[in-house]
């Protein structure tokens, strides 16, 4: 795997959704190439800030409106 | 580092029946599951409405509909699939279909469907990033550190993969199957996603220096 393929697959890396066979070789790729390893952990940084800012936004359905939208859905149903 | 990015498989028990049995059950006509499926993606699904929608009225409409177009098309659902993925399905359907209702949102060619590409989708994707990235962010923009207002700047298919993806925590594989496009058309849409995000904070961090 060059670094041009590597731009291509890395985010399935990070998330833990590589296959196998693509997990090996970029392993093998990343442990010989710094600059792909730098960029994977600022790739990483971002989207460590991106997930604790998404935890942060998540905001609850208040429980009237749950309750709410569950009748107009049953009413609705009929 | 693992722990934020893969908070995925933690929601999901083992013992517990899974959401396609719950589809076929209510395809089958019991209405308990309808319930329980309620229960275990109306808080998903709201909060994935009400990042595209800015109206409280219309999130819960939305969501109603969402939930309604589950309970009426549970007998289409196909069982090899996901469930998580079609109701994510539905609730974009829903939400386009708000936005083509609605002139108030102002946002590039929503008569475009997502992913209804052809071959040359990332130079698709380029030319649609250099139409919506504004040349200058405001300055209110570059000195906030919250990263939503900048999401909300991307383009609309770069968007919706970053929220898919982070806010809503699918696999990239759901996501393709969501935005009906390859699977490397949804990780470039990421790549380019985070490149810009990675621009613009960087032009933040940039500004911040030179004021200390
Ligand atoms: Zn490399």
């Amino acid at each position: 795997m060059d670094c041009k393929k590597i731009q291509q697959v890395i985010y399935r890396f990070i998330y833990g959704e590589s296959n196998t066979v693509e997990l090996r070789r970029i392993k093998a790729h990343l442990e010989n190439c710094s600059s792909c390893q730098e960029e994977r952990l600022i790739i990483e940084e971002i989207l460590v800030q991106l997930k604790t800012d998404a935890t942060a936004a998540q905001e609850d359905c208040p429980e009237c409106v749950k309750d709410r939208m569950l009748d107009g859905i049953k009413r609705k149903i009929g | 580092m693992t722990s934020v990015l893969n908070s995925i498989g933690s929601r999901h028990s083992p013992t517990r029946i899974s959401d396609e049995v719950l589809v076929g059950r209510l395809a089958a006509g019991d209405s308990g599951a309808f319930d329980e499926i309620f229960e275990r993606y109306h808080q998903q699904i709201y909060n994935f409405v009400k990042k595209q929608v800015s109206d409280a009225e219309s999130v819960e409409d939305l969501v109603q509909e969402v939930f309604l177009r589950v309970y009426k098309s549970a007998h289409n659902f196909d069982v090899e699939k996901k469930f998580s993925s079609w109701i994510y399905k539905i609730a974009l359907n829903e939400v386009k279909r708000h936005w083509k209702r609605s002139a108030s949102r102002q946002t590039y060619s929503l008569n475009t469907p997502l992913g209804d590409e052809g071959g040359d989708t990332e130079r698709a994707d380029l030319l649609e990033d250099q139409r919506i990235t504004p040349d200058v962010l405001t300055e209110n923009e570059i000195f906030s550190k919250n990263l939503r207002h900048l999401i909300d700047r991307l383009p609309e298919k770069q968007r919706m993969v970053v929220m898919l993806k982070v806010y809503q925590d699918l696999t990239f594989e759901e996501i393709a199957e969501i935005c009906e496009c390859p699977l490397s058309t949804v990780l470039s849409r990421m790549r380019y996603a985070v490149n810009k995000l990675r621009r613009w904070l960087g032009i933040e961090e940039q500004e911040e220096r030179d004021e200390a």
